[in-house]
């Protein structure tokens, strides 16, 4: 067994951090610095909006997928101000009365700004007309000619009912009243002459007065059966005579109206509508014939000139406004989407006009753009649907939710429906995006441009001036102090290491807009006319603090040994993996022990996570794969005759991923080597069947999880962490990591194959394969293929043993 | 607005006693009824319904040949006693059932009464012993809405106390304007029963229109009115008038919204041929005042 130096050597402090450097910039404060855009490096966004904004035809609206907090609105709203300024104000709209149907209310287009107009013209006009038709109807004139036509037509009625009434009292014939209409009895000396009486006149008489009660009954009954013509007529001339008053009163106040509007024919054809419906209303109310009987009270004049049944509702006013609507709607409810029509209980029922219809956001940004954010539309029951019919139809018909599931289809109003031209801008997350490409086939229909955001960017000096600009916008947004040279590089770094990635940026801008923010707090708390570094800095510690109660637990429990994981020393079949934990927004590394037994076995290496259902998918993948490599490598000309179990030590949840795969490898291999592992060195790594190493996610927390623990212990100077090598672009480690590496008391090794990695935690050469496939005497492979093929042999020599004894049997 | 009990016991000792309402289960009886009763109730009077069986119907009823022509039907009905008992009957139960009510309404002491006879002659006898008879206006054959009935104006001609006549739709109410004319007997006294209705809302006024021979002499005969009123001269508002012009009294008292207009009998303006002309064309609650002064005190 020979010990050597690992052929690998350990990374340098400047391979584990990325440093940006502030005299690169050429600025001393953000103050310097023109406000930029509030958002980096999202070009392939950009193009699509400018696209999707651009492109006016049916179903071009925008789908802007990017996770919260990534800038995601700021520029929509950027591109939309620019289109908007440029396209022309859309029209007003207005819902008016329809006097043929009133359940549907009609909907009236006016150039911008108009709609107002029209109203207050309307209420002048009625208020107008209220004194026009007062002053015509109580006039002495009206007055005098309504009763002329009455008096004609009762005149001609009482002629011959008074005729009829003298020629009876000429023959001696009374008429009287009863209680259900007129009758004719004899008379004599002005005294209805009784039965008796009647019959002691002359028989001759007797009859002659009968013939002539039985003439004029059945005259009376003749007039009396012209009444209700007559009536009639009378009530037609009276009509025609209000008619006649009516618009000549209303003809120059409503004029006036049209006039105004003369460019708008529909609305002057609508005020015609409502002068003949009040024309209509008045001639009918005012029918006084001059009779009892109609039993109708009085109609006052002011009860027809109804504000509510002539007015307008000014559903969408775009007085003084420049340019398209932009809306954006944060609360896309069903209703605050479509509109809906209100009711107001009157003596105990819920009632209902055009008066109560009110906009939806649909409504506001027709001819514009309404922006919804996609996941609390999709929230809101019905909203998308409802939204979605709105578009594919091309018009915004205002009908309840319930209507429009055909669940309920109580009256109410059914307004005319709007036509609709707006674009529509969800913007969401990528989880909603594909799940709604997935199950909803309008969706593609109606949403044909996706601006895909980006959440990481190229880390490169053009980018990190951008993100300098992006800072200035921000400071000055969110009025925080400027920032110097330092500090933005501070932030820089933090980004790149948000992003995982020392050569990338994160684009969410939400954690580094607090972090300007809680900075600003530090830095004005020390007086500072500036953001500094270490105000930063103080920010994301601080952050850290708040954030880190399970990881110092963890850590803790750690260091007083209830979860054992060993520093130093060496062990058998015994390694530290290292395991990523995330709490809400904070990602820490927790080192856990693995260890591996082996023994004379079928080759089955068994993954106790898995046995038990503790092991994800990816980390039952990435047991099967180390077991294809420890075939393939080791036992290729004979059966795997060993029995392996590999285990996270003290794991009680569950565990995935295949990042520690080359970890269990090395436990593995050691146990089966016999040869110790040592325990001062901590390993991330997948690997695949060459036993090649492969990149992991999180492994700066990985690495400083370890590197607590060690810290905590006391630095060596032994102590490492043993990572991919193609994790190295992605290190970001904390400033006293990255210090204690400097100085030569800790050690980060970067490995591409898991022979590399045998040599470092062992000390051993693991040993090339000749041609023969046999492993040079003295390195650690030729250990495991030695003991691999004593287990082949001893397991051969058992089973022929036990086949003697059988046949003996 | 007449307001009640209230106002009443605040009221001076004027006014009706009794206050008898013609009743026969039509629209223009039941006006009649409201005012009657509202009236009993600002007086504290009773209020005596009475309903007339026409007994003059009754007896044409009995002929055989008898037979009842109805703007409400197209043929001709036979007629029996029995059946113009009946319908006397039903009416005369629709005219309790509202009388009643009205009694009720207006918490006044009531007394319901059926008589049977000439319908105009029963109702001058009931007028005897009343101090106001309120009928309605209708009756007439043609049954035109202003035109006022036979009975109604046979009444006014011969009741010997004031008479108010209403029609359908017509409400009794403030403010009061009088017809005062020098020449009429009655002057005084209506203008008493209008100071005494007026007083129910101290809001109110009481318009008089009276007629002076001349400008010059207007304000001589304005002052006139003014000494007969004494204390309560600021709420009178005077106005000329020409008496002999009824188009002139109806439009002042309309001008005016006129609750109710009261007329002396015997005035140039309600002579007994133009009385129907001054109440059909007023188209409000006519009171026509005439009769004993003891009828009204002098003294309020």
């Amino acid at each position: 067994m020979t010990q050597r130096t690992p052929s690998v050597h350990p990374l340098s402090a400047d391979q584990l951090y990325h440093a940006c450097r502030a005299e690169d910039f050429p600025f001393a404060s953000t103050a310097e610095l023109p406000p930029g855009p509030e958002v980096i490096g999202q070009e392939r966004a950009e193009d699509a909006i400018r696209f999707g904004i651009g492109m006016r035809r049916k179903g071009y609206n925008l789908y802007v997928v990017g996770a919260a907090g990534m800038g995601r609105r700021a520029l929509v709203h950027r591109y939309l101000e620019e289109a908007a300024s440029r396209r022309p104000v859309p029209p007003d709209w207005c819902y008016v009365n329809c006097f043929d149907d009133e359940t549907a209310p009609r909907a009236l287009r006016l150039p911008a700004g108009r709609g107002v107009e029209l109203r207050d013209g309307m209420e002048r006009m009625m208020d107008d007309l209220g004194t026009a038709l007062h002053a015509a109807f109580e006039s002495e004139e009206y007055q005098q000619r309504k009763q002329v036509v009455q008096e004609q037509a009762r005149e001609r009625e009482e002629t011959a009912l008074q005729e009829l009434q003298e020629r009876a009292r000429k023959e001696s014939i009374a008429v009287m009243r009863t209680p259900t209409g007129f009758a004719f009895a004899p008379l004599k000396d002005g005294e209805v002459l009784s039965p008796k009486d009647f019959h002691a006149i002359p028989e001759a008489e007797q009859q002659h007065m009968q013939a002539s009660v039985q003439q004029f009954q059945e005259e009376l009954q003749r007039i009396l059966r012209q009444l209700p013509k007559r009536m009639r007529e009378l009530r037609e001339e009276l009509r025609k005579l209000n008619r006649e008053v009516a618009e000549y009163a209303m003809n120059d106040v409503v004029g006036q109206l049209t006039e105004r509007f003369h460019d708008v024919p529909d609305v002057v054809e609508w005020i015609e509508t409502a002068r003949d419906d009040l024309t209509t209303q008045i001639e009918s109310a005012f029918l006084d014939t001059g009779e009892g009987g109609d039993g109708q009270p009085p109609v006052k004049l002011s009860d027809l000139l109804d504000d509510r049944r002539y007015g307008v509702n000014v559903l969408v006013d775009h007085a003084g406004a420049t340019g398209a609507p932009i809306v954006y709607e944060d609360n896309p409810h069903y209703q605050g989407l479509v509109g809906e029509v209100e009711q107001i209980a009157q003596m105990g029922t819920l009632v209902t006009d055009f008066n109560l219809i009110k906009s939806g956001a649909l409504h506001r940004a027709n001819g514009g753009f309404l922006v919804v954010e996609a996941r609390k539309l999709l929230l809101q029951s019905f909203a998308w649907e409802g939204l979605k019919r709105a578009m594919s139809a091309g018009e915004i018909r205002i009908e309840s939710a319930g209507k429009a599931l055909g669940l309920m289809s109580t009256v109410s109003l059914e307004p005319q429906a709007i036509p609709l031209d707006v674009k529509v801008i969800l913007v969401g997350e990528p989880e909603l995006y594909y799940l709604l490409q997935a199950y909803d086939p309008d969706f593609a229909e109606l949403f044909k441009v996706t601006a895909d955001f980006d959440d990481r960017v190229v880390r490169n000096a053009d980018n990190s001036l951008r993100f300098a600009a992006l800072l200035a916008a921000l400071a000055r947004r969110e009025d925080t102090l400027p920032l110097d040279a330092a500090s933005v590089c501070r932030i820089i770094e933090h980004s790149a290491r948000l992003a995982g990635d020392a050569e990338r940026l994160s684009t969410h801008l939400q954690p580094i807009t607090d972090l300007l923010r809680e900075a600003d707090y530090f830095a004005r708390e020390a007086e500072s006319d500036l953001i500094r570094a270490p105000h930063v800095q103080r920010a994301i510690d601080a952050w850290t603090r708040r954030s880190d109660r399970l990881k110092e637990r963890i850590h803790e429990e750690i260091l007083r040994g209830t979860i054992r994981v060993e520093t130093d020393g060496e062990a058998v079949g015994q390694i530290n993996g290292l395991a990523v934990l995330q709490v809400g927004a904070y990602a820490f590394g927790k080192p856990s022990r693995i260890t591996a037994r082996v023994r004379i076995g079928k080759g089955d290496v068994i993954d106790i996570e898995r046995e038990v259902a503790l092991g994800g998918p990816l980390h039952s993948k990435g047991m099967l794969i180390l077991s294809g490599y420890l075939g393939a490598r080791y036992a290729v000309e004979q059966p795997l005759s060993l029995s392996a179990s590999i285990v996270f030590e003290q794991s009680y949840g569950g565990v995935d991923g295949d990042s520690a795969s080359s970890t269990e490898l090395y436990a593995l291999l050691s146990a089966i080597a016999g040869v110790p592992i040592r325990q001062r060195y901590a390993v991330t790594g997948s690997v695949d069947q060459h036993g090649r190493v492969q990149p992991i996610g999180g492994v700066n927390e990985k690495i400083e999880g370890f590197f607590d623990i060690c810290s905590a212990r006391g630095l060596t100077g032994e102590q490492g962490v043993l990572i991919p090598e193609a994790n190295v672009k992605h290190l970001m480690l904390r400033p006293d990591v990255v210090d204690a590496v400097r100085n030569g008391r800790f050690r980060v090794f970067a490995v591409d194959h898991v022979d590399r990695g045998i040599e470092i935690l062992t000390g051993m050469t693991a040993g090339e394969a000749e041609d023969d496939g046999t492993f040079p005497e003295g390195s650690f492979n030729r250990l495991v293929t030695d003991r691999l093929a004593r287990f082949t042999e001893r397991r051969r020599a058992f089973l022929r043993h036990a086949d003697g004894e059988d046949r003996h049997a | 607005m007449l307001t009640g009990r209230t106002a009443m016991r605040e009221s001076p000792p004027i006014g009706f006693r009794r206050i008898v309402v013609a009743l026969d289960g039509s629209g223009h009886s039941e006006a009649a009824l409201e005012a009657a009763a509202r009236l009993a109730s600002v007086f504290d009077a009773e209020l005596a319904g009475v309903y007339v069986e026409d007994a003059t119907a009754l007896r044409a009823a009995e002929f055989e040949f008898a037979y009842e022509a109805s703007r409400y039907r197209s043929v001709l009905t036979e007629m029996s006693a029995g059946s113009m008992r009946t319908q006397f009957r039903v009416q005369e139960q629709r005219a309790r059932r509202a009388f009643e009510w009205a009694a009720r309404q207006h918490r006044v002491r009531s007394r319901f009464d059926v008589v049977r006879g000439q319908v105009a002659d029963e109702l001058v006898k009931a007028s005897d012993e009343a101090d106001l008879i309120t009928v309605g206006q209708s009756g007439s054959l043609s049954s035109s809405r202003h035109k006022i009935g036979t009975t109604a104006r046979m009444v006014v001609a011969r009741a010997s106390g004031p008479v108010l006549v209403l029609r359908r739709g017509l409400r009794f109410d403030l403010p009061v304007v009088v017809l005062y004319d020098y020449d009429a007997v009655d002057s005084d006294a209506a203008l008493d029963i209008g100071r005494a209705l007026s007083r129910q809302d101290r809001l109110s006024p009481l318009v008089v229109l009276v007629e002076a021979p001349s400008p010059a002499e207007w304000p001589a005969y304005e002052r006139k009115v003014l000494e007969r009123v004494g204390p309560e001269a600021n709420r009178v508002e005077t106005e000329p008038v020409r008496m002999d012009h009824t188009a002139d009294v109806v439009s002042r008292a309309h001008r005016r919204r006129a609750g109710v207009l009261i007329v002396p009998a015997g005035s140039r303006g309600v002579q007994a041929e133009r009385l129907s002309g001054l109440v059909s064309a007023a188209d409000m609650p006519v009171m026509l005042v005439r009769g004993p002064s003891q009828r009204v005190s002098q003294n309020p």
